[in-house]
């Protein structure tokens, strides 16, 4: 009888377990279901397989797990240079979305290699994260299927004399540098900056989310936008 | 391509269905078992799990070790190879932060570690007396000095653990086994039949050879689980 109850709880856990997709949480979960097995062995009077469940089950394969997804626990970044958002040298990155994106992979336990975009070769396989400033992505040569967008700010796209669009950040450096003077841009329309995220990894887009949306409720997100974008 | 994996579906569940019938269509009572009568009598461990597995189908056991061991030797022989994992420090392993060595886990991973060890000891040498025994132990033992080894730095681990010589010890307990063998040979007239003391069941030195055999198959599971992890965290991201 118990160990029907335990049996249906490791069902439960099994299914939990492959629709999941935050891979920490997965092998959790694969702990928690070696620890139900044993308690079910236990109910049907073999202690001796119970203990080795609960020591295999929830203790050493769990450990192997956590140290195989540190593997995976490298994120390849590819950037577009952009002014206040990801600017500077390879070594020492700086703006707005670098240190947005290093505060949230210090939080998950990851780690990132940053390289330039080369927006001819998108190599999906090579690139899990792309960010700098992207506000549309049309004219990037990318499946639209095959990227998850997730919104990070607000911005305002606008329109110059050689009918160029061009977004906020961009407009601002431009204007501040004398390149062009603040009466050629028309403005068009609201968008979005974007983290562009390779499908096969929905478990970080799901986490920036929710990582951003903490953020702006402690306002620490807007105390950021104040000290890199202004 | 899903041709393949759908061939290999259908191939492992015929495999299951034909396993299936076999043991459904066959009294697999038949075969000869002679732990079925008075096990108690001719073996004195209280717990017959272990009595089977180290006394009356003991070959079976041998054959597991010396699985675990091979598999524990590949490990070593290729990853040791390898160079370190340079990117993160081994210490940073557990750690909540992934900057710095947190004080919390250190004591958590110390105690953990001393429970472990501890219960690790209790369960391999009571393995004939009730449930438990030496593959159970030596995992705990082994996955304790990893929780500890990730609160703390793992080159110290390692050099406490070299001045000990584990990987000696654990590399002669093969020999053990066919010595324990032949002294079974000498002192009766079949191999490894028992020769430590069995007396009354239910105390420490009852279920014959089950108390030293407890012990060597923890150490070996011990020390083969160790280096497993160990490998595993010194070149993760490497390959």
């Amino acid at each position: 009888m118990f160990s029907a109850i335990f049996w249906f709880f490791a069902l439960l856990l099994s299914i939990a377990l492959l629709i999941e997709k935050n891979l920490k949480t997965s092998i959790l979960y694969f702990g928690l279901f070696g620890t139900i097995t044993s308690g079910a062995y236990l109910f049907m009077g073999a202690p001796d397989v119970s203990f080795a469940s609960l020591a295999l089950g929830a203790g050493f394969t769990t450990f192997v797990f956590l140290i195989a997804i540190k593997k995976t626990g490298m994120v390849r970044v590819k950037y577009v240079p952009a002014p206040y958002m990801i600017f500077g040298k390879k070594e020492e990155l700086s703006g707005f979305e670098y240190e947005l994106l290093k505060s949230f992979l210090i939080e998950q336990n990851l780690e990132a290699e940053y390289s330039v975009l080369d927006s001819q070769v998108i190599n999906r396989k090579q690139t899990d994260i792309i960010i700098g400033g992207i506000f549309s992505t049309e004219k990037m040569k990318i499946d639209e299927r095959k990227w998850l967008k997730v919104e990070i700010l607000e911005t305002k796209v606008f329109r110059d004399t050689r009918s160029r669009e061009i977004d906020l950040v961009r407009m601002k450096k431009e204007i501040l540098e004398g390149e062009t003077p603040a009466e050629e841009f028309e403005f068009i329309r609201k968008a979005q900056y974007q983290f562009l995220i390779e499908h096969h990894r929905p478990e970080l887009a799901e986490d920036l989310r929710q990582y951003l949306k903490e953020l702006k409720n402690s306002g620490d997100f807007q105390e950021m936008v104040r000290r890199y974008i202004g | 391509m899903k041709f393949v994996s759908l061939l290999v579906l259908v191939l492992l569940l015929l495999f299951g269905v034909v396993v299936f019938l076999y043991i459904s269509n066959n009294d697999l009572e038949k075969y000869d078992n002679p732990y079925l009568e008075n096990p108690i009598e001719s073996n004195t461990s209280m717990n017959l799990i272990s009595a089977i597995y180290l006394d009356y189908r003991f070959y079976d056991t041998i054959f597991e070790v010396i699985v675990f061991f091979v598999a524990a030797f590949g490990v070593n022989m290729v990853l040791e190879k390898l160079p370190d994992s340079k990117k993160t420090k081994p210490s940073k392993l557990i750690s909540i932060h992934s900057e710095e060595v947190d004080l919390r886990m250190e004591i958590a991973g110390s105690f953990i570690f001393t429970l472990s060890v501890i219960f690790s000891i209790y369960i391999v040498f009571s393995g004939h007396i009730g449930p438990g025994g030496g593959f159970v132990g030596g995992v705990v033992a082994g996955t304790g000095l990893l929780v500890l080894s990730g609160s703390k730095d793992l080159n110290r681990i390692e050099e406490n653990l070299n001045s000990l010589h584990i990987h000696e010890i654990e590399q002669s307990i093969m020999f053990f086994i066919p010595i324990s063998g032949i002294v079974g040979l000498l002192l009766s007239n079949a191999g490894f039949s028992n020769f430590l003391p069995q007396t009354t069941p239910g105390t420490f030195f009852s279920g014959g050879n089950a108390l030293l055999f407890n012990f060597l198959i923890g150490f070996k599971v011990f020390s083969g689980t160790w280096t497993i992890l160990y490998h595993f965290v010194r070149h993760r991201g490497v390959i």
